[in-house]
């Protein structure tokens, strides 16, 4: 980052802050307590992302900062798969957790951690197993998306199947596949999937029947296919939907983030933008019909996808109360949106090396892109695997801070010469300094950062936070932690014997809250980027790990 | 070929590691099949996408005609000033030995039981097999229900005759689709399976169909059924349903 855009990102940051100071009465007027409610998981880890609103937020406080120190192991579940690691989120609904590992689902009883049922899906002949987000469980059914393309409900008492339907032919489609944990809307359950285009289907909960389907790509008579070059390259551009969205059932809307085009190869003429990828999508739930969108990053070249989570609460922003969707993208930087309109209200970088563009406007646009010329090499910060990955934030409406894992890393970006052939990425030090991860806890809508704790390598999993002011979260050493939720402090560590790469969950079984995190290092955490030598010694495995306070000390 | 590709590769493994070379004599489909998992969760990602048909950031490893040695060369030392890393030290043995195994039946290398190569098809048949394959994953596409030489999927039973026509293919007999009543609602279905204490079916009702599985008591069968082909056909026109019956007569016949 050179010291210019040091100065302008200040500048943009002290511009929010003055924005957004004098808030004392419209902050009152943030989240209501219905939508507190509506944002916190309670005694079940009901969706993905905690609840539909993707807080990752519990109420729960009989773990708190005056006790955590006591947390002790009260079960551990080993899924067999020591190769593969544990990427997935927990579903937990009366006491039950429902945990998908690659192609088997589990039952497990959240008191004591006893086998329930056990699913194992037989994916088409010539499939391999595939990585797995997690499941969805509704309307007494647990729903499974697939390597090979398939949706299937299991019944939630028994495991058995009750439905199943291919989204799409995978011996035929070229890259269609689902690793997302599904997304429960209404009466509908949506899946993200990979294809030549990316695409959103939406099924029947009860019959599985199909409800509708929006490709992640403009096609032609789509707002936004002039985006694309009068050639084929729409139709296997991916943007794929890869992780979950966001669900507002008063605005009867689905939030959907979109994932990078074309793998990133060079195309020649920067301006095509290539809707919809990079964006946040709003699709009605009841047609698929797409209300509005928002591209961040038009006609990417760095490998900055926007398909992370989507955080969707009501705050102030420039003294007006606003429906907000939010996203803490790839990119290093946070954009805000209003969530019924799609109206850009702001973005403001989180990562501190930072040098795709020298800034975002107020009206979003790009400025300064650092262009990468065919042929020649460019530092480009954040890397390619993101200033934050897929591991997901955490938002606690009791402190209004965000919980933010950020990776220091750039990487020499290569676009061949010849067009439509993928780039090379290889990754760096940021400038001046080593690769680290700051973890932050920063004001969601003008990203002021309330207090950082520092890790020497990186912190891909998600966090959870929760109402005894405590977040929690995981390294790939295999450490996972409490932090007090208002300073930062560490306040508890075990060692779980494996790199942490999932989302921990919280949830009451029995009169006792429970804190379950996956532990054994799923894809990617074990690899070196070429300057951490000490990965060779983060351990593989695949298994959940779930604290308590002792019985007597509750 | 295969016999001595794999001896190179065992001497390879062995100069390399010295250690148990024995992996590379399992049976070659559980090799490969560990090195799909192996694969999906190291080499995919940003890198060579599922199935090594192209990531963001590292070439496609699919159908290029690599070859085991190659391969294997490549998985155990990297290639410098690309991110393609080194695995030779980071991956036990036999997790490298079914990475490269996985890899090598992406190139064809390896025998899949039941399919023909299918040489010399017309252009007219080549465009029918085009049309015939969901590749887009557009859906509505004749392998959405119906797998030939290995590929499809298979809510019907294997094509056996052959329409002559376009006209004929619309107005196909069906006579496997009956209609189902579960919970006093009648739907379009194709019964797969019966057994004492459970019913398969599929629900043609919408498309894609539907996989249900039942108490064979909570299903009321009747054996006719308004359901027509024509109505999944919707996107072909009648040119393209003749080169679909090219691709189909072209197919050799167990």
């Amino acid at each position: 980052m050179t010291r210019s855009s040091q100065v302008t990102a200040l500048l943009l940051a002290v511009g929010w802050l003055l924005a957004h100071a004098p808030q004392t009465r419209a902050q009152k007027q943030a989240d209501t307590a219905a939508q507190i409610k509506k944002g916190s998981t309670g005694t079940d880890w009901p969706s993905h992302g905690g609840t539909n609103l993707s807080w990752r937020y519990s109420a729960l406080n009989q773990i708190n900062t005056s006790n955590v120190k006591k947390l002790v192991p009260a079960w551990n579940f080993q899924t067999g798969d020591y190769q593969n690691g544990l990427d997935s989120t927990p579903i937990v609904v009366d006491g039950v957790m429902y945990l998908s590992a690659f192609d088997d689902v589990f039952a497990l009883d959240g008191a004591t951690g006893e086998l329930i049922w056990q699913y194992n899906y037989e994916p088409l002949a010539g499939f391999s197993t595939g990585r797995n987000f997690g499941v969805a469980v509704a309307d007494g059914k647990v729903f499974l998306g697939t390597h090979d393309a398939h949706l299937v409900a299991l019944d939630q008492k028994t495991g058995k199947e009750v439905w199943k339907v291919a989204a799409d032919d995978a011996s035929s489609c070229r890259r269609c596949s689902i690793e997302v944990a599904p997304l429960i809307a209404k009466d509908k359950v949506i899946v993200g999937e990979s294809g030549p285009r990316g695409r959103l289907t939406a099924f029947d909960l009860k019959t599985g029947r199909f409800a509708w389907r929006f490709y992640t790509i403009a096609g032609p008579g789509d707002p936004g296919h002039e985006t694309w070059p009068d050639d084929d390259s729409w139709k296997t551009a991916g943007s794929h939907p890869w992780q979950t969205g966001s669900y507002d059932a008063e605005l009867n809307l689905v939030y959907w983030g979109t994932g990078d085009c074309c793998g990133d190869a060079y195309r020649g003429d920067i301006k095509f933008a290539n809707l919809y990828s990079e964006s946040i999508l709003a699709l009605d739930v009841d047609t698929g019909k797409l209300r509005w969108y928002y591209q961040e990053v038009p006609h990417d070249v760095w490998d900055f996808d926007a398909a992370w989570e989507l955080l969707i609460m009501d705050r102030p922003v420039r003294g007006k109360l606003r429906k907000l969707v939010m996203q803490f993208s790839k990119s290093g930087y946070t954009f805000v949106l209003d969530r019924e309109t799609g109206e850009f209200l702001g973005a403001y970088p989180y990562a501190k090396t930072n040098n795709w563009v020298k800034s975002i406007d107020e009206t979003g646009k790009l400025i300064g892109r650092n262009e990468t010329v065919p042929g020649k090499t460019t530092n480009i910060c954040p890397s390619e695997d993101g200033a934050k990955e897929w591991g997901q934030v955490a938002y606690s409406p009791r402190t209004e801070l965000v919980y933010l894992p950020v990776v220091e890393m750039c990487n020499d970006l290569i676009l061949p010469v010849t067009p439509n052939v993928a780039p090379s990425f290889v990754f760096t030090t940021p400038p001046g300094g080593p690769s680290y991860t700051h973890l932050d806890a920063v004001n969601p809508v003008t990203g002021e950062v309330q207090w950082t704790y520092p890790y020497k390598f990186r912190i891909w999993s998600s966090i959870v936070a929760t109402a005894g002011d405590l977040m929690f979260t995981g390294d790939p050493e295999g450490h996972f932690f409490a932090l007090d939720a208002r300073t930062g402090k560490k306040l508890w560590s075990f060692q779980t014997g494996g790199g942490n790469h999932g989302s921990p969950v919280t949830y009451m079984a029995g009169g006792r809250q429970y804190i379950a995190t996956p532990s054994g290092g799923g894809t990617n955490v074990l690899l070196n980027r070429g300057f951490w030598p000490e990965a060779a010694t983060w351990r593989r495995g695949s298994t959940l790990v779930v604290f308590a306070l002792p019985e007597e000390s509750k | 070929m295969m016999k001595s590709l794999r001896t190179i590769r065992t001497l390879i493994v062995f100069l390399m590691f010295v250690p148990s070379a024995a992996s590379a004599q399992q049976g070659q489909p559980n090799l490969v099949k560990r090195g799909g998992a192996v694969f999906a969760e190291t080499c995919t990602g940003y890198c060579h996408g599922a199935d090594g048909a192209a990531g963001s950031s590292a070439p496609a490893l699919a159908g290029r005609g690599l070859d085991a040695d190659y391969i294997l060369k490549v998985v155990s030392y990297g290639v410098e000033k690309t991110a393609m890393p080194a695995w030779g030290q980071r991956l036990p043995t036999n997790d490298l030995n079914a990475v490269v195994a996985y890899v090598e039946s992406l190139n064809g290398l390896t025998e899949s039981a039941n399919v023909v190569p299918l040489r010399d098809l017309t252009p007219e048949a080549e465009h029918g097999r085009d049309l015939f394959f969901d590749a887009d994953g557009e859906l509505k596409k004749c392998s959405n229900c119906h797998q030939v030489n290995g590929k499809g999927l298979s809510v019907t039973p294997q094509i056996g005759t052959v329409p002559a026509d376009a006209t004929a293919l619309r107005n196909l007999a069906t006579p496997r689709v009956s209609t189902a009543t579960v919970d006093g609602k009648a739907f379009p279905a194709v019964v797969v399976t019966k057994v004492r204490d459970e019913m398969k079916l599929y629900d043609l009702t919408t498309f894609p169909p539907v996989l249900l599985t039942l108490a064979p008591s909570a299903v009321k069968l009747s054996d006719t059924s308004s359901w027509q082909h024509s109505s999944v056909l919707g996107t072909y026109t009648d040119k393209d349903l003749e080169s679909i019956l090219a691709f189909l007569r072209a197919i050799p016949r167990p």
